[in-house]
C-alpha cells in the first residue's frame, strides 16, 4: 500500500520550506460491520482502519475507484471527498441509508480492507491486471444481485425494494442496498482478487473449481469480521459459559453466514445443527458424504467454509485452553455469571489472533496453488506447505487442525498416500533437485539466476505515477518460459508441444520467517494448452482443460516446490498420466451432471451448447445475492 | 387381456391424453391426463382448444371420465380446463399434485410464491426497461412466453377444483402418503405414484426465488402511448434510491470504451437475472408434476408429467421404483421432448438393452425460439428403445397399433396389455 506522503509547507525566509506534517498511517472510516438491518446489534456500527493513501473524490485511490453510476436510472450521484476536513474530523461520514456518499465510503473501506488482508498474507503489493483500477459501482443496477465483472474489472452492487408482504428483517417498502452489507462487498471483492491471482479458476473443470471461488469469498467475508474487536468481544461476553466449546462461536459464524446467504448452507454442513428452538446443540460429526455428492457451487463451497471454520475452532481452543485453566485454578471450568472483563479481553485477543492466523494461512496458500483445475485437496496441500515454510514449528498445531478438519469432511488430496503432514507437503521433482543425480542428466540448468528472483521483487516497487507509464515488459519473461520448456517433463508438461507452454504469471513475495530473517521467494505459473484442432485438446461448452504447473523458487534460484496438474502425455510417468486421465474423467463427469440438471439448456438456442460451461459459471455468480436477498426463510 | 387405448390429441405445444382401460363388461375405464396448450404453440392460426374439448366430449359418447389428472398447473397442461364444454362432463375423481391442496399451508405458500412471481415477471417483461436491456429479437419473446405459461389460469383451476358434473372427489397426491392406488371400478389397474414427494430437497426445488427486484411490477404497465418516448419509465417513479439532490450532471465512468463495457456488464447481470429467475420459476412449477405409472396386465404406461431431475432422481435412486420404471412399455415423453425431462440414465442404464418399449408419445409442436424442444438427440435415442416414437404434430402414417384418423387431430395408440 502506498502511504500518503508529507507535503512541504510554505517557503521560509531562508529560502527553504516549512516541514510538512506527517500524515497518519491509517485512515479511520465508519462502516456497518454487518448491514443496516442489524443496526442495533453490538458492534454493527464499526470504525475500520485502512491505509491512508492519496485520494481524490469518489473516492479514488491507487487500486480502487468508486464511481456512483446507476445503470438503471442512467444517473450519477455526488462523489464523496474523504479528505474534506469535516469528514476527517468525524472519522468518516455517519452511517446513513439515504446518503449515497456514506455508501461510497463504506464500499471503499471494505474493499480496501479485503485487499489489505490479501497483501499482508501474500507478502507483496497487489495490483489488478494491467495495473487497472478496480471500478466499484455501489448502485449499479436495480436487482437483488452483486457481481464482479472480469472483462471490465468492475464490481457492481444492486439495490431493490422489499416487499410489503414479506419484508424479513427490513421495513416493508424499504430500499435494500447490497453495497451496505459488509459480507456481500467482501465476498465480491474476493472474487475480483481471486480472479487476478488465478484467472483460470473461473473455468469450471471439476466440481470444486467454482465452489472454491465461492468458499474463499465467504471465508474472507466471515473472517474479516473478527478484525472488528467490538463484535468479537460482545459475542464472547454473551456466550461466556461456552468459550471452551467451539460450538458457541459457531453461533457467531452462523450469524455472519446468515448475512452472506451462504448461511443456509453453512447451517447444513457445519459442525453442528440447530434444534427446534433455534439454539445450538452439541457438535455433530460432519457428514463426509456431502463432499462426495454436493454439486451446487455455493453449497459445495460451504463445505470448505465449514472445514476452515472447524480448523479455526481447534486452533482457538488450543490457544485459550491454558488461559482458561490459569484463571480457574486449573479446573478449566468457568464459574457462573458474567465473565471477568480482563478475561474477556484476553480471550478476545486470542480469538482475533487465531482468526487472523487462519485467514493469513488461507490466503497465503494461494501462492502454492496450481494455475488451473483446483480441488479442495490441492488447497489443503497448499495451506500445509505454505505454512510450513513460514512456521516450521507449528505452534498451536495449526496445520494438524486444518488436516483434521478437512479429513472429517472427506476432503483428501489426490495422489497423496497418507494424511501425514510430510505426505501432504508439496515436493520438488528429482530432476530439479540439485542434490539428486537425476538433475545432472538433462544437461540444462536446474536453477534460475538468483538475481532474477530479486529482480522480480524489486520490479514491484518500480511504481510509477499514472502519467509516467513506464510499463516495460519485464525481461525475466523469456528466461522463465525457457526454463519450463527445458524442464517440460519435470514440470509435467507435454514435451512434444513445448511451444504451447505459456507463462501465466510470476511474483516475488517476502516474509519474515520464524528466525526473524527476510525470506524471498519467486512463484511462477505456467499453463499448456493444446491448440484448436489438436486431438489432445479437451474443450466443452467454452471451457478448456489445460495442463498447469506452479513452481516456487527460493532466493538462490533453486526450485523448492512444484504443484502440477498434468494432462496425459507420452513423456510423463505412468502415475502422472493416471492423474491426467482422471482429470479428464472428472471434467467429463462434471459436465454430464450439470447437463442432466440444467434447466436453462432447454430454453436456450443451439449457441448455448457451445458456451454452456461459461454461462453456468456466470449464472452461478449471479445466483449469489439472489439466494441471499431472495429465498427468505425468515 | 385386451389392449389399452391411448388417445393423444394434437394440442400443439401441450399435453392432452385420454386413456381407456378395458373392463370385462365391455365398457372402458377412462383417464384423462392433462388438457392444455401453450399460447405460442397452437397447431394452426385461429385454432382454439375448445375444438379439442369438443372432440373429447364426442369421443366419450356420453360416458363419464373416471379420473381427470392435472399433472401440474402450467398453461400447456391445464388451459383446456377453462373451456365451458366441461360443465356437462361427468367425472369420478380429479387428481392433482399435493401442491394444489387449498388446505395445506405448505402448498398454499408454494402456490402463492409461484403465481405471484409469474405475475410479477410477466409484468416486468412487458416493461420498457426490459426491452431496453434485451436487444435481440427472439430472446425477450421467448422469456415472455416462458413466464406467461406459469400464470395462474383461474378459470381452468376453478374447473379442476369445483367444476365438472357428477361432484367428483378431489385428491391431492404426494408420495409421502400414497404409493399406489387401485381404482375400485377398474379391476386389474394399479396406478403407481412416483412423484411429487414432500422431501425438503424437492420442496426447495418447487419454491421459486422470490425475485425481489421484480416486486414493484405487481401492477401492470400502462401501454405506452405513441407520443411518449419508447423507453418512458413506467414503474421507476416508485423506485428512486436517493433524493434527486444527490444527482449530479456531467460525470463519466472514464474513457468511452470503459464506459461501454461497464454499462454493458450492468445490463448483462440484469439479463442473466431475468433468464435465471424465469427458468427457476418454470422449473419450480414443473417440479410439482404428478408422475404416474399405470400398470394394467402386462402394460406399464409411464406419464411423468413434466417432472424434472429432482423427481426423476428420486425415482431412479430408489430400488423399487427404479425396477418399476424399467418395465415401462408405453412412455409419455416428459416435457415435450426436452433434454432434462427424460434422464439419460433412464434410457441408458435403467431400461434393459433387450427391453423395447412398445411405444413413446411426444406431444409437441416446435416453437421457433425454443429450438431445443424437442431435442433431436433425445428423440433419436428414444427411437433406439421403441419402434413407435409418435409425435402429435407429425404422426406420420400409421404403424401397427398406431391409428391416425383422416383429418388428424388425434393419434390412437393401441397398447397391448
Amino acid at each position: 500500500m502506498e502511504l500518503k506522503q508529507a507535503q512541504w509547507g510554505p517557503a521560509t525566509s531562508e529560502g527553504g520550506y516549512v516541514p510538512g506534517v506527517q500524515p497518519a498511517a491509517r485512515r479511520p472510516l465508519k462502516i456497518f460491520a454487518f448491514d443496516p438491518s442489524l443496526r442495533r446489534s453490538a458492534g454493527n456500527l464499526a470504525i475500520t482502519e485502512i491505509v491512508n493513501e492519496q485520494l481524490t473524490d469518489g473516492p479514488e485511490g491507487r487500486l480502487v475507484r468508486v464511481v456512483d453510476y446507476n445503470g438503471t436510472k442512467k444517473e450519477y450521484y455526488a462523489p464523496v471527498d474523504l479528505d474534506a476536513p469535516d469528514v476527517l474530523m468525524q472519522r468518516g461520514l455517519d452511517p446513513s441509508d439515504s446518503d449515497p456518499r456514506f455508501h461510497q465510503q463504506m464500499v471503499y473501506a471494505v474493499v480496501m480492507k479485503v485487499i489489505e488482508n490479501f497483501e499482508r498474507a501474500l507478502g507483496r503489493p497487489f495490483t489488478f491486471r494491467r495495473r487497472q483500477k478496480l471500478t466499484v459501482l455501489p448502485h449499479s443496477f436495480e436487482g437483488t444481485n452483486a457481481f464482479y465483472d472480469s472483462a471490465s474489472t468492475s464490481l457492481h452492487f444492486g439495490y431493490f425494494t422489499v416487499t410489503a408482504d414479506d419484508p424479513g428483517p427490513n421495513l416493508p417498502g424499504q430500499t435494500v442496498f447490497t453495497c451496505l452489507s459488509h459480507d456481500i462487498v467482501a465476498h465480491e471483492t474476493t472474487h475480483a482478487i481471486v480472479d487476478r491471482l488465478r484467472r483460470h479458476f473461473n473455468s469450471a473443470t471439476n466440481r470444486d473449481v467454482l465452489a472454491f471461488h465461492e468458499g474463499i469469498a465467504d471465508i474472507v467475508a466471515i473472517f474479516q469480521h473478527f478484525s472488528f474487536p467490538e463484535v468479537l468481544q460482545s459475542q464472547i461476553r454473551a456466550t461466556r459459559a461456552d468459550i471452551s466449546q467451539p460450538g458457541r462461536l459457531l453461533e457467531l459464524a452462523r450469524q455472519f453466514g446468515y448475512a452472506t446467504g451462504a448461511g443456509q448452507a453453512l447451517r447444513t454442513t457445519s459442525v453442528q445443527g440447530p434444534t427446534a428452538d433455534g439454539r445450538s446443540t452439541a457438535p455433530a460429526l460432519p457428514d463426509p458424504s456431502l463432499y462426495a455428492e454436493v454439486v451446487e457451487p455455493h453449497e459445495r463451497g460451504s463445505i470448505l467454509v465449514a472445514a476452515v471454520f472447524d480448523a479455526f475452532f481447534r486452533i482457538y481452543r488450543n490457544r485459550t485452553a491454558s488461559l482458561v485453566r490459569a484463571v480457574t485454578g486449573g479446573s478449566g471450568i468457568l464459574p457462573a455469571g458474567e465473565l471477568q472483563s480482563d478475561l474477556v479481553e484476553l480471550i478476545t485477543r486470542e480469538a482475533a489472533q487465531a482468526a487472523q492466523d487462519v485467514l493469513t494461512m488461507c490466503l497465503r496458500a494461494f501462492e502454492y496453488l496450481p494455475p488451473v483445475d483446483v480441488t479442495f485437496g490441492d488447497y489443503l496441500r497448499a495451506i500445509v506447505t505454505a505454512d510450513f515454510e513460514l512456521n516450521p514449528r507449528d505452534e498451536y498445531e495449526r496445520r494438524a487442525c486444518f488436516i483434521d478438519a478437512f479429513r472429517l469432511r472427506g476432503i483428501y488430496a489426490p495422489g497423496v498416500s497418507s494424511l501425514a503432514e510430510e505426505a501432504l507437503r508439496l515436493d520438488r521433482p528429482p530432476q530439479l533437485d540439485p542434490g539428486k543425480p537425476e538433475a545432472r542428466t538433462s544437461g540444462a540448468r536446474v536453477t534460475i539466476p538468483s538475481d532474477l528472483v530479486t529482480g522480480v521483487l524489486l520490479s514491484q516497487f518500480d511504481f510509477v505515477d499514472d502519467d509516467g507509464a513506464r510499463q516495460q515488459r519485464p525481461d525475466h519473461f523469456p528466461t522463465l518460459v525457457n526454463f519450463a520448456r527445458e524442464h517440460a517433463t519435470a514440470l509435467q508438461f507435454d514435451s512434444s508441444m513445448a511451444e504451447h507452454i505459456r507463462l501465466e504469471g510470476s511474483h516475488s513475495s517476502y516474509y519474515i520467517d520464524e528466525n526473524g530473517q527476510l525470506k524471498v521467494e519467486l512463484v511462477v505459473q505456467w499453463t499448456q494448452t493444446p491448440p484448436r484442432g489438436d486431438p489432445r485438446r479437451v474443450e466443452v461448452g467454452g471451457v478448456v482443460l489445460r495442463a498447469g504447473t506452479t513452481a516456487v523458487f527460493a532466493s538462490d534460484g533453486t526450485v523448492r516446490y512444484v504443484h502440477a496438474k498434468p494432462l496425459p502425455a507420452a513423456n510423463l510417468h505412468a502415475s502422472q498420466n493416471e492423474v491426467g486421465e482422471k482429470r479428464k474423467q472428472e471434467f467429463d463427469d462434471y459436465v454430464r451432471t450439470l447437463d442432466a440438471q440444467d434447466s436453462v439448456q432447454l430454453w436456450a438456442g443451439e449457441e448455448y451448447e457451445q458456451s454452456r460451461m461459461q454461462v453456468r459459471a456466470r449464472l452461478t455468480a449471479a445466483h449469489l445475492a439472489q439466494s441471499r436477498g431472495g429465498r427468505g426463510d425468515g | 387381456m385386451a389392449e389399452v387405448l391411448v388417445r393423444m390429441y394434437d394440442v400443439g405445444f401441450g399435453d392432452c391424453f385420454l386413456v381407456e382401460f378395458p373392463r370385462d363388461d365391455g365398457t372402458a375405464f377412462r383417464v384423462l391426463v392433462d388438457c392444455g396448450s401453450h399460447s405460442s404453440g397452437h397447431p394452426r392460426k385461429g385454432w382454439r382448444i375448445s375444438e379439442v374439448v369438443a372432440r373429447i366430449v364426442k369421443d366419450l359418447q356420453g360416458a363419464p371420465i373416471d379420473i381427470v389428472v392435472a399433472s401440474h398447473r402450467h398453461q400447456d397442461h391445464v388451459s383446456g380446463f377453462g373451456d365451458p364444454g366441461w360443465q356437462d362432463v361427468t367425472v369420478g375423481e380429479v387428481w392433482m399434485p399435493w401442491t394444489e391442496n387449498p388446505d395445506d399451508p405448505d402448498a398454499t405458500r408454494i402456490r402463492n410464491r409461484q403465481s405471484s412471481l409469474a405475475l410479477n415477471l410477466t409484468n416486468a417483461f412487458a416493461s420498457a426497461e426490459f426491452t431496453a436491456r434485451w436487444t435481440a429479437t427472439e430472446q425477450p419473446v421467448a422469456l415472455q412466453a416462458m413466464v406467461t405459461n406459469s400464470l395462474t389460469n383461474e378459470v381452468a383451476m376453478r374447473t379442476l377444483h369445483h367444476g365438472f358434473a357428477g361432484r367428483p372427489r378431489r385428491r391431492f397426491l404426494s408420495t409421502a402418503s400414497t404409493s399406489r392406488i387401485r381404482p375400485a371400478d377398474c379391476p386389474g389397474l394399479t396406478v403407481h405414484l412416483l412423484g411429487p414427494s414432500r422431501e425438503p430437497s424437492v420442496i426447495r426445488d418447487m419454491d421459486p426465488p422470490s425475485g425481489q427486484s421484480y416486486l414493484r411490477f405487481q401492477t401492470p404497465a400502462a401501454a405506452p402511448t405513441p407520443d411518449e418516448p419508447r423507453y418512458s419509465q413506467t414503474f421507476s417513479e416508485s423506485q428512486q434510491p436517493f433524493s434527486s439532490s444527490f444527482v449530479v450532471p456531467g460525470m463519466t465512468l472514464g474513457g468511452t470504451g470503459a464506459d461501454r463495457r461497464i454499462q454493458e456488464a450492468a445490463a448483462g447481470i440484469m439479463r442473466d437475472t431475468d433468464l435465471a429467475t424465469a427458468v427457476s420459476l418454470d422449473k419450480a412449477v414443473n417440479g410439482t408434476s404428478l408422475m404416474l405409472m399405470f400398470e394394467f396386465g402386462s402394460a406399464y404406461l409411464l406419464f411423468p408429467g413434466d417432472a424434472q431431475w429432482g423427481t426423476w432422481n428420486a425415482v431412479l435412486t430408489d430400488r423399487a421404483t427404479r425396477e418399476l420404471v424399467s418395465r415401462t412399455t408405453f412412455y409419455k415423453v416428459g416435457h415435450h421432448g426436452s433434454h432434462n425431462a427424460t434422464p439419460k440414465q433412464f434410457l441408458e442404464d435403467v431400461l434393459e438393452p433387450d427391453h423395447k418399449m412398445w411405444g413413446c408419445a411426444a406431444s409437441v409442436r416446435p416453437i421457433s425460439f425454443w429450438p431445443e424442444i424437442p431435442r433431436a438427440p433425445l428423440m433419436k435415442s428414444l427411437a433406439g428403445h421403441s419402434s413407435r416414437v409418435v409425435r402429435s404434430d407429425k404422426p406420420g402414417r400409421g404403424r401397427k397399433g398406431v391409428g391416425v384418423p383422416k383429418g388428424g387431430g388425434v393419434v390412437l395408440l393401441h397398447v397391448p396389455s
